[in-house]
């Protein structure tokens, strides 16, 4: 009798931990979990997920349920995942005026939320990332709807989302009017996150949101060089410009906003490899993940990553165009906020990316060129340009202890 | 007289009789084959059977991928194919290839509507919805389509350690759209994805009804008539009530009330769809039409945009001035922005067109009636004259 009594009560404990529900009242809206307020202090993240905790974040987001050990990763840390339900988008060949594709594609998310409902460590589910980036056909918000629908019907414990690529009034209204099982919106905002909470309202969202991906702006939102390379602000920048952006826009509008998920912990190629990664391909942490840490915690972690300020070419910073001789020999400077200790600095040399995929799609990573640089003073190197015209960059990386680095690159052509 | 209708009753009878007995054939049959026999007689069906009799390229293991020929427990032939397979940096590309019928040309054409590729798969433990794997055809030509499992076919819905019968219709491939000769394709090449392990049996070409129903495209409704009437209050968006701009309670018209120093400030833009929000092809009137409307209050240089849902520009803008309008009482304007003044409308997408937008950058109080898309016939640079014109 003991024993049922027992089994009686963790059946009812666990279904009082795993609810997450969505409150509204006079302060606004909250994500409620474990009974009590869960803002969502995420990041979209496989990996370094020790570091993720140091820093104070609580939630992770995945894309999809092809890695769908990472909830159990996520668990044992004691976080929750925003859990991607991958709808295919258009741009990649999906149509959804296709009965058959649709319903194939419905079928095998269905079985997906019932396999992960019950997970401890969902919080709530994506249904489809960036669907309306370069799109025409709006049923796909229909097939959206479906499987909130669905989700609603078999799992009442976690809301539903579908995270848009940027918002405009036709997407807002399209979610709001077609999906009216889409609990809360996600919205991936790099640029355009400066005036996101004003365009929600503007645009008529009154239910919850969630920045499902923010950070730097993007590439595609960046200024070029005459042949198209594309400007990557240095880290230091960058770090500031993450921390401005949660503490004035993301933290700040507590009323709708349920939190966010940075982009990315971990490090990916687009335009560059060190474009939105918080990591770099060595599996260095950034600059940016300190700016994180106190995004999240509020203080400066003990030891913080050296942080690159600015980078010139011959002397012009890395906002102007620098086109030079095949073979001429070129010096690269950078300015640094050491912090303290001893700063170990490594230079590269890469080909210009000439992908032309959108919105996160994967791109090839690319092969180094073995370079001579020499620095003559620290934060001062000296190398020779390439034999062959063409469009390069080189990086820049400091260092400190191996593991805690800032990087910075400018894009040059070379020609005759 | 009997004797006549005798006669008139037998002619009647012969006269309909040949008319309605026809010459038959006691053996005439239809010689058309059915899709099942067309599939059943194909002589390349079968795809691949086992290693002893079947033709296969990319089985040699790596450090990425692992074939194997497993003897146990297989569906046909003499074994099956064991794959487990990791995605990685030194290893982009994981696939096996199979030349059926000894690299023969195969001509699927006519099999495209009524047959699928058929295979048998399994895990060696647990389930799951999808495995990351994709079918294409390749031709002579070197082009290929692309298709993948839905598990609308498979059989049971699932896949899982039990042998499941899998079928791919070869109109999925979408042949014509990719290009692919369906004439003379060389091979079948499988590939994977991400990780993962299978074992696969028997792929051959069978027999299959493939419904394939598309549902009408949507957002390709045509404007053929003007005045488009932008009243519909839920299809605006940047209203907030009274405060900077709203619809007035119970009245049919705009009120603007900006102050640019205001607390509401950031609140100045507004805009209304055209359909929905979905896309209208304005391509047959926009060359012959203004937007119009009546300002009631102090005249303001408003920003007018109009918007598409694809193509470059996306927007085009153009500013309102006195020019564009004329004032019939004190305070009271009629205003006409023809379409042809908007910059750079000769390359805006006008078959996608969503949108009229409104943007307030200087102080203003007053109100927008009769906001609508107007059949223009005007010079665009002499709106005035249009207006008076008009006015009368």
């Amino acid at each position: 009798m003991m024993w049922l009594g027992l089994w009686m009560f963790s059946q009812w404990a666990h279904g009082q931990t795993t609810a997450v529900t969505l409150v509204a009242d006079s302060a606004g809206w909250s994500l409620m979990r474990h009974g009590a307020q869960h803002e969502i202090l995420g990041a979209g993240a496989k990996a370094h997920f020790g570091l993720l905790e140091e820093c104070g974040a609580n939630s992770i987001r995945l894309w999809s349920t092809n890695k769908s050990a990472l909830l159990d990763s996520a668990h044992q840390r004691g976080m929750s995942v925003m859990l991607g339900l991958y709808l295919r988008p258009e741009r990649t060949g999906m149509n959804y005026n296709d009965v058959h594709a649709v319903e194939g594609q419905l079928a095998e998310l269905k079985q997906e939320v019932l396999k992960y409902k019950d997970h401890p460590a969902l919080l709530l589910w994506g249904i489809g990332n960036e669907l309306d980036l370069k799109y025409t056909n709006t049923r796909v918000w229909d097939a959206v709807e479906e499987l909130a629908k669905f989700i609603h019907d078999v799992d009442p414990n976690h809301p539903t989302s579908t995270v848009l690529a940027g918002i405009d009034p036709a997407k807002v209204h399209m979610v709001k009017t077609r999906c009216p099982d889409i609990d809360v919106l996600g919205v991936n905002a790099y640029g355009s996150i400066e005036k996101l909470p004003l365009n929600i309202r503007r645009f008529g969202w009154s239910k919850p949101y969630i920045v499902t991906e923010w950070g730097v702006n993007g590439p595609f939102e960046a200024p070029t060089t005459s042949w198209g390379a594309k400007k990557e602000p240095p880290g230091g920048v960058k770090a500031s410009t993450r921390l401005r952006r949660y503490d004035d826009i993301i933290a700040a509008d507590s009323s709708m906003c349920l939190g966010s998920y940075c982009f990315l912990w971990g490090q990916k190629q687009e335009s560059t490899a060190t474009w939105h990664g918080l990591f770099l391909s060595d599996g260095s942490a950034t600059d940016g993940v300190d700016a994180m840490h106190k995004a999240w915690s509020g203080e400066w972690p003990t030891w913080r990553a050296p942080s690159i300020r600015n980078i010139r070419m011959n002397d012009r910073g890395w906002k102007i165009d620098h086109i030079v001789e095949p073979d001429s020999e070129v010096q690269v400077d950078v300015d640094l906020n050491a912090f303290e200790g001893e700063v170990q600095w490594q230079c590269t040399l890469f080909p210009e990316s000439r992908s032309k995929k959108m919105g996160g799609d994967r791109q090839k990573s690319l092969e180094e060129i073995p370079t001579d640089f020499t620095f003559v003073n620290p934060g001062s190197v000296v190398f020779k340009t390439p034999k062959n015209p063409g469009a390069y960059r080189v990086f820049v990386k400091a260092c400190r202890d191996g593991n805690n680095c800032s990087s910075a690159n400018v894009p040059f052509l070379v020609r005759k | 007289m009997r004797r006549e209708i005798l006669i008139f009753g037998i002619c009647v009878f012969c006269y309909l009789g040949c008319d309605s007995m026809q010459e038959v054939s006691l053996y005439e049959v239809d010689l058309t084959p059915t899709p099942e026999q067309l599939v059943s007689s194909y002589p390349y069906r079968h795809v691949y059977l086992d290693s002893c009799n079947s033709n296969l390229f990319g089985h040699r293991s790596h450090p990425c991928k692992r074939v194997e020929f497993v003897k146990d427990n297989s569906v046909e032939g003499e074994d099956h194919l064991s794959i487990a397979w990791q995605q990685g940096d030194s290893c982009r590309y994981l696939g096996v290839g199979f030349p059926w019928a000894n690299y023969v040309g195969k001509n699927l054409k006519n099999l495209e509507q009524i047959a699928a590729l058929q295979f048998h798969v399994r895990l060696d433990s647990g389930s799951v919805s999808k495995i990351p794997m994709f079918f294409s055809l390749v031709d002579y030509g070197g082009r290929q389509a692309t298709s993948k499992i839905n598990l609308l076919n498979v059989e049971g819905q699932r896949l899982d350690e039990e042998w499941r019968t899998v079928r791919i219709p070869l109109a999925t491939f979408r042949a014509s759209e990719k290009g692919l000769n369906l004439e003379n394709v060389k091979e079948l090449r499988i590939e994977f994805q991400r990780e993962g392990h299978v074992h696969l049996d028997a792929i051959q070409i069978v027999p299959f009804h493939h419904e394939g129903k598309f549902l009408e495209p949507i957002g390709e409704d045509v404007c053929e008539n003007l005045p488009l009437v932008m009243n519909a209050r839920n299809l605006w968006w940047g209203l907030n009530g009274s405060e900077t701009m709203g619809w007035a309670e119970g009245e049919g018209f705009l009120a603007l009330h900006y102050d640019k120093t205001g607390p509401q400030r950031d609140w100045n833009s507004c805009g209304v769809a055209l359909n929905q929000w979905e896309a209208l092809d304005m391509s047959e009137v926009y060359s012959a039409s203004a937007l119009t409307f009546q300002l009631h209050g102090q005249f303001s240089p408003l920003n007018f945009s109009i918007l598409s849902s694809t193509g470059a520009p996306r927007q085009i803008r153009q500013r309102l001035s006195l020019d564009h309008c004329i004032q019939f009482e004190e305070g009271i304007w009629s205003c006409a922005i023809p379409i042809k003044q908007f910059d750079q409308h000769e390359q805006f997408n006008w078959s996608a067109t969503r949108e009229v937008r409104l943007t307030v950058t200087e102080d203003i109080d007053a109100a927008m009636h009769e906001l609508q898309w107007s059949e223009y016939r005007g010079n665009p640079n002499k709106v005035h004259r249009w207006l008076e014109h008009h006015k009368q």
